[in-house]
């Protein structure tokens, strides 16, 4: 019995190595399995919180696309109309380049003071990198045939791309 | 392989005999840490399989709520195209169908303040001036939702008939509360923006 006392410090660490339990064995199946039921749903829960980050930062985009295009007059900065264009695509941007100059002129000669902001946005779809979403703005247009600024209510439609993280507007249409 | 685990578990009998001998023998020393080793390895097996439960679990209900808001948000958008034509719409030769009809579409506090404005302005004038409307929606997007209320944002395009006169051609644009009421999606407000 004197040498059985020694043995089983002895022989422990051997053992321990060697022979895991049955029990050990479920245990690390079932732990691993948990953890890849895990993973795959907090992929899913990813999946569908970015969804909705990327609706958000669409509709934001439109809306100060839009904001720019409807809040705009004669004195309007080259600072806000080139804000104005790096919102868009390089399609949409050489689109309203072409106009810019001539739309600038005939604000300062027409003495036009347009204000306007977005009251609401709608996400109307949105497929991976691509993203439509309407716009309905409000504001109020001054010209020089005006007396007082008439009021104005906006429609569009707003055809968004995302390049490099940030949605571009590749298209805006007003919705008759 | 079978006698190699055969062996092995035939040492680790010995082993816990042998431990449990000198527990006995020495007052439990040896025999307190042996327990005390496979309570640990079993509190960690333990806690290994809580916590991996607990994240499946959490990671399960999270990524089922995400699923839930993202198809609230199709179903209310869907159902607010299909429901505010109705809502809206009227012809003055099936004015008591059509209104009725209408409020068919709301749920909630709404359908009683709807009712009211129907009663005692929509009817009497389209009745008086014989006058027939058509809603049509040109776009809608959602605003903002949960699984159980969405906003949508409504285009809307009103042809208006009054008698014998011409048709006038309206557009707006509408805030619309979409509540789920059971499997459905019904008009709770609607707010022109």
């Amino acid at each position: 019995m004197t040498a059985d006392t020694t043995s089983p410090t002895l022989e422990r660490p051997r053992i321990t190595l060697r022979s895991p339990t049955p029990g050990s064995v479920a245990t690390a199946v079932l732990v691993l399995a948990l953890l890849a039921v895990g993973g795959w749903r907090a992929l899913a829960w990813q999946d569908a919180r970015d969804r909705i980050a990327d609706e958000k930062a669409a509709a934001a985009a439109a809306s100060a696309e839009v904001e720019g295009l409807i809040d705009i007059s004669g004195a309007t900065s080259d600072a806000d109309m080139a804000k104005l264009l790096d919102g868009a695509t390089a399609d949409f941007r050489s689109e309203l380049e072409a106009q810019a100059d001539r739309l600038q002129k005939a604000l300062s000669a027409n003495k036009v003071e347009a204000t306007g902001e977005t009251v609401s946005t709608g996400v109307v779809k949105l497929d991976g990198d691509k993203a439509t979403v309407i716009v309905a703005a409000t504001g109020t247009v001054r010209n020089r045939s005006t007396k007082a600024a008439e009021p104005r209510n906006y429609r569009l439609e707003v055809d968004l791309v995302r390049s490099d993280g940030d949605w571009l507007v590749s298209g805006l249409e007003f919705v008759a | 392989m079978s006698t190699v685990t055969g062996e092995a578990r035939v040492s680790d009998e010995t082993t816990e005999q042998a431990t449990a001998d000198t527990a006995v023998k020495d007052g439990g020393r040896a025999g307190g840490t042996a327990t005390s080793a496979g309570r640990g390895a079993r509190l960690v097996a333990v806690g290994a399989v809580v916590l991996a439960a607990a994240a499946a679990v959490f990671c399960g209900v999270q990524a089922h709520r995400a699923g839930a808001e993202a198809d609230a948000r199709a179903e209310a958008l869907a159902a607010a195209q299909k429901r505010v034509p109705e809502l809206l719409g009227y012809d003055a030769s099936t004015l008591d169908e059509d209104l009725s009809d209408a409020l068919a579409q709301t749920t909630g506090e709404f359908t009683s303040d709807y009712g009211q404005i129907l009663d005692d302005v929509v009817k009497p004038q389209a009745k008086a001036r014989s006058i027939s409307t058509v809603a049509q929606v040109s776009a809608a997007g959602v605003v903002r939702g949960d699984a159980d209320q969405v906003v949508v944002l409504l285009f809307l395009t009103q042809t208006t008939t009054t008698g014998k006169d011409g048709a006038t051609v309206a557009g707006s644009r509408v805030e619309v509360t979409m509540e789920r009421t059971g499997d459905d999606w019904r008009i709770a407000g609607l707010r022109p923006v």
